[in-house]
């Protein structure tokens, strides 16, 4: 179980200071996909690099199954498979199978051909597994990046706008691949606007809006509080937002 | 192996490869960088004896074996030095520098790593290179290669030591290339400061250690364990201190929020 406790970030821009997330604590349990949702600027993105330490939260804490992530960080680091935000994930010089080899060594695994090739041939990325990732479109390159996080075996998956960009048919596979990993009793977090992908993976929702945190029980809650004579998803959610805004 | 050393020893393995594959598929960097080293050891060695002028041919002998120690201190110096920086800025151009921030062994340890890999790399291309610059030139002599690599490596921790210090300023500041231009100069200084034996300048990093290299292996000068004891312990007491550093540029990029920022 990850549990977040009274997280906030304050940044000091020219002397001002911008609340980027207020205070706020949450449980997320393994089996479970959850998704922040919000606005740009709303602080999803900090809220997952504060999850992966690359961003010091200004109060609060997090624990890992009893352990507060700060005195066992590394232990944590090395459950932890991370897709953070646009093309910032791996070597464009090396091959996908080159890339998740690295990538498990950087963490301290060793190779384990099957595994890894499992993946690949999950994420129908065979015909290019030996083609360096700088020649492969920008969906492939994506699933390069979610192939390196599956391949290290992690319990906690940080997902930022995995399917940012996608065309459906990828941003479908990864879906299914979420699916399969939740059954794992993975803990996945991800950030995402994409409407479809939350109707269909989301177990708890986070919304993040002006700092501030709401949590959901799933879209099914959103559409049930939120919905007036559009029932879907994505209507709800906007409802919701105007609301806080309100 | 426990747990904590396997975790390393991947790590270890990961930038072996990962240089191995960098050199193995971009071979004409690589080849021009061996081209240019051995041009600079044959021209060195063919250049001072077009100057000989009625000087004997063992007098030159010997300035050329400190000349091409010389060099290749300046290289392991050189090496130690931008390995860091330049692996944090290619880290950022591409974008996989906050995935070193997300190794369970820190990034402290993969760039040592990564530093470490360059150096063996570095040391057996120089091996292998210099005796084919001999057979080129016609000019023989003998290297001490045990006293060699014992002395390359707290040379090597210690430039690590500054390489890291530079680190601390490129994950805060970012462009730090015109830094590296100046610190040729630095090497330069560093080098030919009077620091070995023991003098005031024996306390700067990478002088006495680079002072030790020239006179024991060039020199032939017997070193003491005293003063061999003193340039390990500050090389490695150096490279703590710029890990340190490191590490708190680390800790304030991640407090500011600037860590992925270029």
């Amino acid at each position: 179980m990850l549990l977040i406790d009274n997280l906030s970030k304050t940044y000091e821009l020219d002397g001002e200071k911008i609340e980027a997330v207020k205070p706020f604590s949450m449980e997320i349990t393994g089996g479970k996909v959850c998704c922040f949702l919000g606005p740009n600027g709303a602080g999803k993105t900090t809220v997952i690099k504060m999850l992966c330490g690359l961003v010091s939260p200004t109060s609060g804490k997090i624990v890992y199954n009893g352990m507060n992530m700060s005195a066992v960080r590394g232990a944590f680091l090395g459950k932890t498979g991370v897709v953070l935000e646009g093309a910032r994930n791996i070597h464009w010089r090396l091959t996908p199978l080159e890339n998740m080899e690295y990538f498990r060594r950087l963490h301290g695994l060793g190779t384990d051909a099957g595994h890894v090739s499992s993946y690949v041939e999950l994420l129908g990325l065979e015909k290019y597994k030996d083609t360096e990732c700088r020649f492969l479109s920008r969906g492939n390159q994506q699933k390069v990046a979610i192939a390196c996080a599956l391949s290290l075996k992690a319990e906690v998956l940080l997902l930022d706008e995995p399917t940012l960009g996608l065309d459906m048919e990828i941003s479908r596979t990864i879906m299914e691949l979420m699916r399969r990993e939740k059954n794992n009793n993975r803990i996945i977090i991800i950030t995402t606007h994409d409407a479809e992908f939350i109707e269909r993976t989301a177990d708890v929702i986070t919304v993040f809006k002006k700092g501030r945190v709401h949590k959901f029980n799933g879209p099914g809650e959103i559409v049930e509080k939120y919905a007036k004579d559009d029932k879907r998803f994505s209507s709800a959610y906007i409802n919701l937002v105007r609301g806080i805004d309100e | 192996m426990n747990n904590r050393t396997l975790t390393h020893w991947n790590v270890f393995l990961g930038e072996t490869r990962l240089a191995y594959i960098n050199t193995k598929r971009y071979g004409i960097n690589w080849l021009v960088g061996t081209l240019n080293l051995l041009l600079f050891l044959v021209f060195i060695q063919l250049g001072i004896y077009s100057f000989q002028n009625g000087i004997s041919r063992g007098y030159l002998g010997d300035k050329i074996e400190i000349l091409i120690l010389g060099f290749f201190v300046f290289s392991i110096i050189g090496m130690g030095i931008s390995t860091v920086s330049s692996r944090i800025s290619e880290g950022a151009s591409t974008g996989v520098l906050e995935h070193l921030m997300l190794s369970p062994v820190s990034s402290r340890y993969v760039l040592l790593y990564s530093t470490l890999v360059q150096f063996s790399f570095g040391l057996v291309v120089y091996l292998l290179l210099l005796p084919v610059s001999m057979l080129i030139c016609r000019h023989f002599f003998t290297i001490n290669l045990p006293k060699l690599v014992f002395y390359a490596i707290p040379l090597w921790l210690a430039s690590c030591a500054a390489g890291f210090m530079m680190g601390a300023l490129t994950i805060i500041y970012k462009k730090t290339q015109n830094f590296a231009n100046l610190m040729q100069f630095v090497i330069l200084a560093l080098m030919v400061l009077p620091s070995c034996p023991f003098s005031p300048y024996s306390a700067f990093p990478i002088s006495p250690q680079a002072a030790a290299l020239i006179s024991a292996v060039g020199g032939k000068a017997q070193i003491g364990w005293g003063f061999n004891s003193f340039i390990y312990l500050q090389s490695v007491a150096y490279l703590l201190i710029g890990m340190k550093l490191f590490k708190l540029a680390e800790e304030y990029a991640k407090t500011k929020g600037i860590l992925g920022q270029y």
